[in-house]
């Protein structure tokens, strides 16, 4: 525990004067001049004290400089209490940015974060919620690459013309002894239990107002203790580095000089290219976040907000209910407008009917699907699932509707209309198959070829629920799209009674409202987390 | 037997006149059962699948009396198959009332399907989408085998028509209902899942922990040996199009729909399944 060097009572740091306060005898200092009780040892040695609170049900530590700190519920998966465990020498961080952002300045970014999101339900602006925020300085980072030792590059000569309509292009194996540094990055999460996919989102942090580490700064605040294993990390961080490094050598005039007389390139991203490098973790922090999670059945969600920046990240699952409500008012909508114009609207004959029921099947489907990949490719930063809906397809839906419209629809010069009908309905459903449909399916079997690796347990959770949701989704989605394209030569033929076409109408609209309810569910799960363990031998914290 | 040979012969000459007149009379079913005094026009019954009784028959010519007010009103039922039951439709009209304000209605019993078909004054109320509505509103009478009243409800809906009074469309509605609503949960999800209102798509990492900065040399000699070759195809550049003109004629006009050579004598009609 951080005293008060006037009467001994504890110090809290406050965040708006950024001092180390004494409730006691309303005192205040600056932390960069307060010792921590276990007095001139922790001059020498790189470690300072701290209280561990373990939670038993997921294993997750918190420290506090402070053991009569009522830790309370965990964090991480909302457990109803963590228990003291012992005291722990932690290694002491070089730098640590001390909290700008008070909690009632947290509460009032994340609420403003909640309202941009209309279908994201209430309970997350539950004042009784977002009291939980709790201040958590997390560990960070940085690391450092070197690389000292041989190099393979890969790279291609320049074209040369062979012949009117050939072309050559020579291909290189280039090695040389090579010595580079990378560093500079930005700074990683050093824990476990702080996801990155969090982590990453809710940095950066402003690296002037980092200052020399002490421990009054951690006063009335909990700490995570870094746990950096290079076997998780070092992938990551490699994928991240390699690619910086070679564009680097590419441009070293050694390389682009290794072979006379041919102008070459080096190929920055190919498999062969070997280079050794030995990555390190350098420069220790303590990041300040405000944490927050929320548990929804076995799942959790969390909430994070930057305590230097006030940026919030934060896992919002859309709600079912608001979405349902928003079709109907929707529904509602449409509705009185068309029975305002119902006077000058015609009685669609029932074929018609089917037909337009019929096209917005599958336009429902597609704009489905296309949602679902955005989200997976989003969510997982794909960029070549992250596509725009495209308006060309609106447009080819709406041809294909008016031309079944026409080709069905009866009274006078029906010739004339059921052979341009059939022209524009043949032309956009060839279109829409060949453009559209079969693209999207393509993108959406390389989702089942994206591999978990090194990946967050948020983005790991992703994957896996929307490689388990493909599955069912794509049988109903098959099934659907031969129950509505069987419907076409029945609506062509129309010798069926008003009745069955009615029917059937009913029935292209109750698949799309179970494919919809399917995706509504997707939508809102895919942002939940399971509960995390993190201690799979239980709450015994296993001292080295 | 000179008289009795003679009485014989005339009892047969009789006959024959007899059974004669009754065919001519049976095949003048065409013959209007009523004209109005005011307007000239008239009604036609044509059972020729024998659906009504007599009696309903009389009845049935009041129900449509009404309508005589606007043109001139048929009641048709046929088993004549036809692939388009509103042509069908026209066609008798026409035979019937020339180019004269006239409306039909026909219950084709080997296609199962009601039609109404109109022209003049009534097609002015009772248009194609009139026409489907009541042949809609009807068809379960003649489901159900009550076809008076399946007769009787459409001249009574087509009056309320012709006299700018409203009839109940359910079906109508009800189709647009179905499309209001795939409609509207198709819009309300793409906007609900749009990148704007998922929070899943909000936070972007950016540049973060991509923003290394490499350092450093390479030491000489660097080696570099070629380990293949690749040939590629390069297509010829295009040619640029220097003829002028088009090969294309202005086209001539194409032939209009056959079966009209002008809208005049089409008229509007509707019908439905049964």
């Amino acid at each position: 525990m951080v005293q008060c060097p006037t009467c001994g009572a504890g110090l809290r740091f406050d965040i708006a004067s950024q001092l180390a306060v004494c409730d006691h005898c309303q005192n205040r200092f600056d932390p960069k001049e307060i010792r921590d009780n276990f007095g001139d040892e922790a001059k020498t040695e790189k470690a300072f004290d701290s209280f561990v609170f373990v939670c038993p049900s997921c294993g997750a530590e918190l420290d506090t400089t402070d053991k009569n700190d009522a830790v309370g519920f965990c964090p991480y998966c909302g457990g109803a209490s963590m228990i003291f465990d012992k005291i722990r020498r932690d290694w002491i961080p070089e730098k640590v940015v001390p909290f700008q952002i008070t909690k009632e300045q947290c509460k009032e970014k994340y609420i403003a974060e909640v309202k941009k999101f209309p279908f994201v339900s209430r309970k997350f602006r539950d004042p009784k919620l977002i009291e939980s925020f709790r201040g958590i300085y997390m560990p960070y980072c940085d690391f450092e690459g070197a690389v000292d030792g041989k190099v393979t590059l890969q790279a291609l000569g320049a074209e040369k013309d062979v012949g009117n309509y050939y072309y050559e292009t020579n291909l290189y194996e280039i090695t040389g002894n090579a010595k580079y540094i990378i560093n500079g990055g930005s700074s990683h999460d050093a824990s476990i239990a702080f996801d990155d996919h969090i982590s990453e989102r809710v940095a950066p942090f402003d690296p002037k107002k980092e200052q020399d580490f002490r421990p009054a700064y951690l006063s009335g605040f909990y700490a995570e203790t870094g746990n950096i294993d290079m076997n998780e990390y070092g992938p990551v961080l490699l994928d991240k580095m390699i690619p910086t490094v070679t564009k680097q050598m590419a441009s070293d005039s050694l390389i682009k000089n290794s072979v006379p007389g041919d102008n070459i390139s080096v190929n920055t991203s190919h498999s062969e290219n070997r280079i050794p490098m030995k990555i390190s973790p350098v420069h220790r922090k303590l990041f300040p976040v405000w944490f927050m999670s929320y548990r929804v059945g076995d799942k959790i969600t969390y909430a994070a907000v930057n305590g230097e920046s006030g940026k919030v990240v934060a896992d919002l699952p859309l709600s079912p209910l608001r979405i349902l409500i928003a079709a109907l008012i929707c529904s509602a909508a449409i509705f009185g407008l068309l029975f305002l114009l119902m006077s000058f609207l015609p009685t669609l004959p029932a074929a018609t009917t089917l037909a337009v029921c019929t096209m917005l099947g599958f336009t429902g489907m597609y704009v489905l699907q296309h949602s679902y990949i955005n989200t997976v490719g989003g969510a997982l930063n794909q960029d070549e699932l992250k596509k725009k809906m495209p308006i060309s397809f609106i447009v080819f839906s709406v041809l294909a509707t008016v031309g079944l419209i026409l080709i069905t629809t009866d009274g006078t010069y029906e010739q004339m209309r059921w052979l341009i009908g059939m022209v524009m309905a043949g032309f956009s459903m060839l279109s829409l198959v060949t453009r559209f449909y079969i693209k999207q399916a393509t993108l959406t079997s390389k989702i089942k070829k994206i591999e978990l690796k090194g990946q967050s347990m948020q983005t790991n959770g992703i994957l896996i629920e929307a490689k388990r949701f493909n599955v069912i989704n794509n049988i109903v989605r098959i099934i659907t799209f031969i129950t509505l394209g069987l419907f076409l030569p029945i609506i062509l033929d129309g010798t069926w009674g008003s009745g069955g076409f009615y029917a059937l109408s009913g029935v292209a609209a109750a698949e799309l409202f179970v494919l919809a309810l399917m995706h509504i569910r997707f939508q809102s799960r895919v942002a939940l987390r399971r509960l995390p363990q993190f201690n799979k031998k239980g709450a015994a914290y296993d001292e080295k | 037997m000179k008289n009795k040979a003679i009485k014989a012969a005339f009892c047969l000459a009789l006959a024959l006149i007899l059974a004669l007149s009754s065919v001519v009379i049976a095949g003048a079913s065409d013959e209007p059962k009523y004209v109005d005094p005011d307007t000239d026009y008239k009604v036609i019954i044509m059972d020729d699948d024998d659906l009504l009784t007599s009696s309903e028959e009389a009845k049935l010519v009041e129900d449509m009396m009404p309508l005589t007010k606007f043109g001139n009103i048929a009641f048709w039922t046929t088993s004549e198959d036809a692939s388009n039951e509103i042509e069908q439709a026209r066609l008798k009209r026409k035979e019937l009332f020339g180019a004269d304000s006239a409306g039909i209605f026909v219950i084709n019993m080997n296609i199962r399907k009601l039609t109404i078909q109109s022209y003049g004054a009534i097609n002015d109320f009772v248009n194609d989408s009139y026409a489907r509505s009541i042949t809609n509103n009807v068809s379960h009478y003649a489901t159900s085998k009550d076809y008076y009243r399946c007769a009787q409800e459409a001249f009574s809906q087509m009056l309320d028509v012709c006299n700018q009074k409203h009839i109940s469309e359910p079906l109508k509605v009800s189709g647009y209902i179905v499309i209001s609503i795939m409609l509207g949960l198709i819009i309300a999800l793409g906007v609900a899942f749009s990148k704007r209102n998922n929070p899943l798509l909000q936070y972007d990492v950016g540049e973060y922990g991509n923003d290394f900065k490499a350092s450093g040399s390479f030491t000489a000699p660097v080696a570099a040996r070629c380990t293949g070759k690749n040939t590629a195809h390069r297509p010829p550049a295009p040619k640029s199009s220097g003829s002028s003109g088009s090969s294309c004629s202005s086209c001539s006009s194409c032939s209009s729909c056959s079966s009209c050579s002008s809208c005049s004598s089409c008229g509007s009609g509707g019908s439905s399944s049964f």
